[in-house]
């Protein structure tokens, strides 16, 4: 099937394969006379992790502000699922079916488990409480235990997610994002305040969601990436500046490892 | 007594702090005062504290966002003297009341615009408009007070329709559940407290934040605009700058009712408590004789101590809260 763009007709080559969500085609970004991200293309594939590798300054965090909605690109164009897309915010990203997890995790602190896990998402009641847009607590709160029980955290959602260690934060950050049934995730440095426990659970809990979901993940931990991500990309003062398939390769890691590292 | 139980019981240690106040003061001044567990008194103290509550309620609800607004003691006047001037004209009550509020959300929105679009801080934004809004005042009821010369307007923020008991606290207990539904059941109150304990991580989670601040400046600016009407239609005048007393107490309140300036916690409850706290204190001084200079001290030192105290109420109640956390499943 090809995809086609709804408003020009003009058919995103990206999606002949049908299995292509997300497509970066020629993204260029410009701060006043910084050229931050400079002509890059790139595709994510379902039910795979796509690592964003480089160095800091190297565009990562730019693209993906690109991505989810933050940031206009100077030039290029972004198709989801084949068809264009321009994000005017990051509420019409998530509307479109884009979700992100922060490095610094996306929690109000002093709002409770369901409040977070729910939050700028809430449920609305039926009826007349739905026209006044009251919340549907009892809702949102049997929602989010039992998802989250189901990923295998018990929590007391009504508690205040203050009270919580980084790790289970992160981790409720990163399976509200899976709840929504996103089209895909995207992960900026999502692990790096995290234990070394901690980072390896929630590691093994995104590659069992990948399946679902797949995801961007940007990090400047090349061995995390490599364990994680299905395939990797590697940025380097905005310009793409390699690529490597971590899962059918016959590199070995420290190989890969080298690799990334002399392209960054 | 579980683990949980004891964490939710310090939860409420504000509440508690307040109702032991409001017992201790009420039975003090009893003791000093024969006239102060009277009826009459008590109807007193309900109708002074409206004017007050409605003042907080506003404060109370940009506290909870991280914002704050000292210009409503000026909009309060601002609201009284224009209602007056066009009552002169032999206009519609409608049209008064109109005109009245639109004035005062003119000012909201003014505030708004300061701080949301050109990013300075509410505290010298509100200042300014204080300030402005005060002269305007002055200039408009030409440094004099002005005559209510309508029927309907005091009857309906005033008037005594049951048990001698004026709509302004009928007026009061109305605003009190509006805000408390908002701000505890509806998506934009979850939206509030998320601007004011996280402002960046709401932007992020797409909320709105903008707009919510303009939404809370343009309503404490109408709440102000209704106190307003209810202190103009009490003395059937609007007296310019009459506003100026309620501006510590206003603030005071929600403090007291643990409002943090830094945003992200508050109670509408606990704020009506807190003013309540603070009107027993007046109408107790009051009875007592007590100069006007000794009221102001008083409170001084209760909203002093009561900003003292939140760091060790909040430290026990972190502390409780870890210990609950740690007993919990999961933990990555």
């Amino acid at each position: 099937m090809q995809g086609v763009d709804s408003r020009s007709g003009v058919t995103s080559p990206g999606v002949r394969e049908n299995a292509v969500v997300l497509e970066c085609r020629n993204i260029t970004k410009d701060f006043s006379r910084i050229r931050a991200l400079d002509d890059v293309s790139f595709e994510l594939r379902r039910g795979e992790i796509l690592g964003l590798v480089g160095d800091n300054g190297a565009g990562k965090s730019t693209l993906v502000k690109i991505v989810r909605g933050a940031l206009a690109p100077t030039s290029g164009t972004i198709y989801v699922d084949g068809r264009k897309q321009r994000f005017r915010s990051p509420r019409d990203a998530i509307r479109k079916g884009i979700q992100c997890v922060y490095q610094e995790t996306a929690i109000v602190e002093q709002l409770s488990v369901q409040e977070n896990f729910f939050l700028g998402q809430e449920l609305i009641r039926p009826g007349i409480g739905g026209a006044l847009r009251f919340v549907n607590s009892p809702m949102m709160r049997k929602e989010s235990e039992a998802y989250l029980e189901r990923m295998g955290f018990d929590l007391d959602v009504r508690e205040e997610i203050g009270n919580f260690s980084g790790g289970q934060r992160q981790a409720v950050a990163v399976m509200r994002a899976l709840y929504f049934n996103p089209k895909l995730l995207l992960l900026d440095e999502p692990l790096t305040a995290l234990s070394e426990k901690a980072k390896q659970r929630l590691g093994q809990l995104l590659v069992e969601a990948r399946a679902t979901c797949p995801m961007i993940l940007v990090t400047h931990d090349f061995e995390g990436a490599v364990e994680i991500c299905d395939r990797l990309i590697v940025l380097k003062q905005g310009k793409v500046s390699g690529e490597l398939e971590t899962r059918e390769t016959p590199l070995s890691k420290a190989e890969m490892l080298h690799y990334l590292f002399t392209h960054m | 007594m579980g683990w949980r139980e004891v964490k939710r019981a310090v939860l409420h240690i504000n509440s508690v702090v307040l109702i032991v106040a409001i017992i201790g003061l009420g039975v003090a001044f009893s003791l000093l005062s024969r006239h102060f567990l009277t009826l009459t008194n008590l109807r007193v103290i309900l109708e002074t504290m409206s004017i007050l509550t409605i003042l907080s309620l506003g404060v109370h609800s940009l506290l909870v966002a991280g914002e704050i607004d000292i210009s409503f003691a000026a909009v309060l006047g601002l609201s009284a003297v224009v209602a007056a001037l066009v009552s002169s004209g032999n206009t519609n009550t409608f049209l008064l009341i109109l005109s009245g509020l639109a004035a005062a959300v003119a000012v909201g929105l003014a505030n708004g615009f300061f701080v949301v679009n050109m990013g300075i801080p509410s505290f010298l934004v509100t200042l300014a408009s204080m300030a402005g809004v005060n002269g305007l005042v002055l200039l408009l009821s030409n440094y004099r007070s002005v005559l209510l010369s309508d029927d309907l307007f005091p009857e309906i923020f005033y008037g005594r329709p049951f048990w001698q008991v004026p709509t302004a606290v009928f007026w009061m207990v109305g605003l009190i559940i509006v805000t408390g539904i908002v701000l505890r059941y509806t998506r934009f109150g979850r939206w509030v407290y998320a601007t004011g304990g996280n402002n960046r991580v709401a932007l992020l989670m797409g909320i709105p934040t903008k707009r919510v601040r303009y939404a809370l400046f343009v309503a404490s600016s109408f709440l102000a605009g209704i106190a307003g009407f209810i202190v103009a239609s009490r003395s059937l005048s609007a007296r310019p700058l009459i506003g100026d007393a309620y501006l510590m107490p206003a603030i005071a309140a929600p403090i007291l009712g643990g409002a943090l300036l830094t945003g992200g916690r508050g109670s509408v409850i606990r704020t009506t408590l807190g003013a309540l706290v603070l009107t027993i204190i007046t109408n107790g001084a009051n009875l007592l004789g007590l100069e006007p200079a000794y009221q102001n001290i008083f409170m001084a030192i209760i909203l002093i101590g009561s900003l003292s105290t939140q760091g060790g109420r909040d430290l026990i109640r972190r502390l409780l809260a870890h210990a609950v956390a740690r007993r919990t499943k999961g933990a990555p």
